[in-house]
């Protein structure tokens, strides 16, 4: 029995799909060190812009920060000015931030038209707005951590409301929200698509 | 241009217009914000302990029984997994309600009938749980049998294809259930 029509567009996407996660993932693994360093300066940026005077110290890769931690250059460590660096610095792999760089280009290396010309400009704002979501997990890592797991310290400097916040706007962006925009990105700019599958 | 009798409808791709891109936004926004409201809810202690954990434990029994089908031989501890040389514990991000919250809010997002939602929802729930099954059992077997593929699998592979999966799942959902089917013979 023949494929009905309507469905030949989206059989012929999911059949595009594992070709274009591959392609993805190339792409983000050769981006992942210029990316993942802008959002990482990003994140901090906006840790400097709520901290009076700025508070957080930062160091991308170099095992002199955090001696014996695997670092293959591509981790981001954090600490608060005054405090001494030591092994237990607070860190994270930037690739656990970026990784849903690869869920969008995947989307828009499936999507036809792309290599045709159309589709571009979509995936270049895509991308930078992707980047700020991304650069907001970078702060709300940074500010979570000094807010709820530095002990005293964190209880004498964060109120109550400061700590509820920065715990469920990390947990947001980390569970919800980087998963959640590349396809909503997706479906914007490509929403006379989604509509008119077939 | 005048229509065989019988032939199939060709499907339409409704011009770009700022109607259609408004149509876009609205969706976009109207996601956005079931998605927060629906993520606040999971993550509000009480519905956490009272719902969340338990259904996760669940999540590890099954997971458990089709393991020690494998020959496995685990113990379920709560939501851990373990035998003598390695252990998971299922937390928040790997129990597939984050996919299946975003799936819900893309679904109610989208214009459609009640009934369409009601099988989105239903159909996308077990569809996306049954995945879910298949990445820890899978990563299970990475991480007790070739632990240098674990992480990578574990972060970035299974996590990009549990979200790649439902949203072909919401277009087909879109494509069979939301959109105006054509007339017969039409």
């Amino acid at each position: 029995m023949p494929v009905p029509n309507r469905y030949r567009a989206l059989r012929s996407f999911a059949l595009r799909l594992p070709v274009a996660f591959l392609a993805a993932v190339a792409v983000w693994l050769v981006l992942l060190p210029i990316y993942g360093r802008a959002v990482a300066r990003a994140g901090v940026g906006m840790a400097h812009m709520v901290e009076s005077p700025n508070l957080t110290r930062w160091q991308i890769g170099g095992a002199r920060v955090a001696k014996g931690a695997p670092d293959d250059g591509n981790v981001l460590y954090f600490w608060p000015e005054g405090m001494a660096r030591s092994s237990a610095t607070p860190n994270v792999p930037l690739a656990e931030i970026t990784f849903t760089l690869v869920i969008l280009l995947a989307l828009y290396f499936a999507t036809p038209g792309l290599l045709a010309g159309k589709g571009w400009s979509g995936l270049a704002i895509s991308v930078l707005i992707l980047a700020v979501v991304h650069a907001l997990e970078v702060f709300f890592r940074i500010e979570s951590t000094f807010a709820l797991r530095m002990g005293a310290w964190s209880a004498a400097r964060y109120s109550e409301v400061a700590r509820n916040f920065y715990g469920w706007g990390k947990h947001f962006v980390d569970l919800s929200l980087k998963f959640a925009v590349p396809f909503a990105l997706w479906a914007y700019f490509n929403w006379k698509v989604v509509r008119g599958r077939s | 241009m005048p229509r065989t009798p019988g032939a199939a409808r060709a499907p339409e791709t409704p011009p770009d217009t700022p109607s259609t891109r408004g149509a876009g936004l609205r969706f976009v926004v109207l996601f956005l914000v079931v998605l927060a409201g629906l993520f606040s809810l999971v993550a509000w202690q009480p519905v956490n302990d009272r719902v969340v954990v338990p259904f996760t434990a669940a999540i590890a029994t099954v997971s458990g029984l089709l393991l020690n089908l494998l020959g496995q031989g685990v113990v379920q501890s709560g939501t851990m997994l373990h035998t003598p040389t390695f252990a998971v514990d299922i937390k928040n991000g790997c129990n597939g309600i984050e996919a299946i919250v975003i799936f819900v809010a893309a679904v109610a997002a989208f214009p459609s009938a009640a009934r369409a939602r009601f099988i989105g929802l239903a159909g996308g729930f077990v569809l996306i749980q049954a995945l879910n099954l298949v990445r820890i059992v899978t990563l299970y077997l990475l991480g007790a049998h070739w632990p240098a593929a674990f992480s990578a699998s574990h972060t970035v592979v299974w996590q990009a294809i549990i979200i790649l999966f439902s949203v072909v799942l919401w277009l087909l959902w879109v494509e069979r259930y939301a959109r105006p089917q054509p007339l017969p013979g039409a």
